[in-house]
């Protein structure tokens, strides 16, 4: 598996093949005397923002923290990835999942008021 | 002690060799499954390379990489998970 | 033909005239040929190959790889390589859609008088309810059928009996007599108004929603020459009946209203009606498919849920945001802007902004990674690499000359 090529920046889809964000970043372990572990993958505003700056990156935690709607990183444990072709399968329940608090706050706080939702 | 990395960040960071000269970017992670767990097997240190020059498409990614964009070259040194000193992730060093 | 392919020929066509045949089109191929006569034909023609094979590319990408062009971008390049271009992308989107508004404004005003300010407001709610409510097939075939109604600039072009060795000239690129400025300006507005990479997106996005194959790579074939050359000839019939009724009366073209009587010697007493109706339609169609392109586009780059055939419930983000954007560029009509020179202006930009979309583009519909043995043949490669650098670097040079000395 080329982590580069086969994983970072795809589409994450839950079970339910629901869309849950893409991969922003990839969380390596190192041991000592062992090769590194895959340990998670990670998603979210200040994950992304950090691959441009560390400035846009305390932004988006400050920003986050406000709005109070999504934490700004969620981490997936690697061995929960069931399938890597064209999208990234995760072993998660979309619906309830935090990283897809943004989705469920748009559709409960606007789009399910506007009529005739 | 376990460290954690964020492999996103590692990319394209130049890599030195022992006597500090450089020796590439890192470009790709190789990783395979033992175990029922993924971990790391190799780094692709990438160089502008013969194979670079003589394809247009190849000479298109390299120029776009310099811009920001990920992938790896063909031409990239493959180089083993030992023999890449991460203890400094802001400047990896090879081992020999 | 099987029905699927027909359902794709729709798919093109609706492409074509939302993406085509357009403001742009219309207001750029209509005051090159009250300017400089035929002599941008050639600028129609060429800016239309380089859009078939752009058009067959990101067809044949998606059913390959099953991925929209937004999301094997950012696959393929990584989140920081993608965002400037987005960035990029969205702003110079959000401007096109207002003049596409503005557009749709207008054809009402020529026919009741009413202002674009008062109108971009309800246009703009219109325009939602409409993507809110419908579904991409119910979108597609209604512009579809209405965009037929642009045949009359074709018929119109044939009753006024052009010279053709002087047409077949226009094909030829030529340096002008006088206002070279204009001239080039206007050459590129026409590449931009027909290669707008939310035309690929919208293109792409819908193969991945009506999960095309790779048995759908002939009729994806048929269709960019089919539709986008409809689009091809409509823009040519434009510019023809605009140099036959503009160019000996020496008129200068600077608004809309001017253009709106260029059917009316041919056509008579339809011709107003079917003038003002083909730019509302047209104007409707790639207002429809802007605000839904870049929903897609913003969808693809964070990876939420998006398709025009799923509810807005299921979709929250990628709903709000066309919403958003569709308020947004009301807004910007709602100013007084004159929509002329904005549409202009907007696919000037267009054209620069054409590498930083084409070049990873072209990458990838070359990367046996994402298309297996389906890569790009040469010719297409060369066209489309030669048309949009071209352009481009025309775009960057004629720009400034516009706005240092033109209007």
């Amino acid at each position: 598996m080329k982590l580069v090529r086969d994983v970072l920046d795809k589409q994450i889809r839950g079970r339910d093949g629901e869309k849950l964000g893409k991969v922003d970043g990839i969380i390596l372990e190192l041991r000592e005397g062992e090769p590194p572990r895959v340990a998670y993958l990670e998603l979210g505003s200040a994950t992304m923002a950090r691959r441009i700056s560390r400035r846009l990156e305390r932004w988006a935690i400050v920003l986050n923290r406000k709005l109070g709607v999504r934490r700004p990183r969620y981490r997936i444990a690697f061995d929960r990835v069931l399938a890597y072709e064209v999208d990234v399968k995760v072993d998660i329940d979309t619906r309830t999942s935090p990283a897809f608090a943004w989705e469920r706050w748009f559709r409960d706080h606007i789009i399910r008021r506007i009529p005739p939702g | 002690m376990k460290r954690q990395l964020h492999l996103e960040l590692l990319l394209g960071r130049e890599v030195f060799k022992a006597d500090g000269e450089k020796a590439g970017r890192i470009e790709e992670v190789v990783a395979e499954q033992r175990n029922g767990e993924w971990i790391v097997k190799e780094f692709l240190i990438g160089t502008f390379g013969v194979m670079e020059r003589f394809s247009i498409h190849h000479f298109g990614s390299t120029i776009l990489r310099r811009l920001g964009a990920k992938g790896a070259s063909p031409s990239a040194q493959r180089v083993k998970w030992n023999d890449l000193d991460l203890s400094d992730p802001d400047r990896p060093r090879l081992k020999s | 033909m099987k029905k699927k392919d027909l359902m794709n020929l729709t798919l093109g066509i609706i492409t074509s005239i939302g993406g085509f045949l357009e403001v742009g089109s219309m207001a750029t191929a209509a005051t090159a040929g009250a300017l400089f006569g035929y002599k941008l034909l050639w600028a129609i023609f060429f800016s239309t190959l380089g859009l078939i094979f752009l058009i067959e590319m990101s067809g044949r990408f998606a059913a390959v790889s099953k991925r929209a062009l937004a999301d094997a971008v950012r696959e393929r390049f990584g989140f920081v390589f993608t965002i400037v271009p987005r960035l990029l992308e969205v702003l110079v989107n959000l401007l096109v859609l207002a003049a596409e508004i503005g557009g749709v404004c207008l054809a009402i005003k020529l026919v009741t008088g009413w202002p674009i300010v008062a109108l971009a407001i309800p246009i703009a709610l219109l325009l939602w309810l409409v993507i809110w409510f419908g579904t991409l097939s119910w979108i597609e075939n209604s512009t579809a059928i209405l965009g037929l109604m642009t045949i009359a600039f074709v018929v119109a072009a044939w009753k006024l009996h052009p010279d053709p060795h002087e047409l077949l000239r226009g094909f030829v690129p030529s340096r002008p007599s006088e206002g070279a400025a204009k001239y080039w300006f206007l050459a590129v507005s026409i590449a931009g108004s027909t290669i707008s990479p939310y035309m690929f997106h919208f293109y792409s996005s819908g193969a991945v929603e009506e999960k095309w194959d790779e048995e759908s790579l002939t009729s994806n074939r048929l269709t960019a020459i089919g539709g986008m050359g409809f689009g091809c000839l409509m823009s040519i019939g434009v510019l023809i009946v605009s140099a036959r009724v503009f160019l000996p009366l020496h008129i200068q073209v600077d608004s809309y209203e001017q253009l709106a009587v260029v059917l009316s010697p041919v056509l008579g007493r339809w011709g107003f009606p079917l003038f003002a109706g083909s730019l509302g339609v047209c104007c409707f169609g790639a207002a429809a498919e802007l605000a839904l392109s870049t929903g897609y586009l913003i969808a693809q780059t964070f990876g939420w849920n998006w398709g025009e055939d799923r509810r807005p419930l299921e979709e929250a983000r990628f709903s709000a945001t066309y919403s958003i954007v569709i308020v947004l560029a009301a807004v910007i009509m709602t100013t007084g802007l004159d929509p002329l020179k904005l549409t202009l202006f907007s696919m000037a930009l267009t054209a620069v902004i054409l590498p930083a979309v084409i070049v990873p583009f072209l990458l990838l519909v070359n990367d046996e990674h994402y298309v297996g043995k389906h890569v790009s043949g040469w010719i297409g490669n060369t066209v489309v690499v030669i048309v949009v650098l071209v352009a481009s670097v025309i775009a960057l040079v004629a720009i400034p000359l516009e706005l240092a000395g033109g209007s």
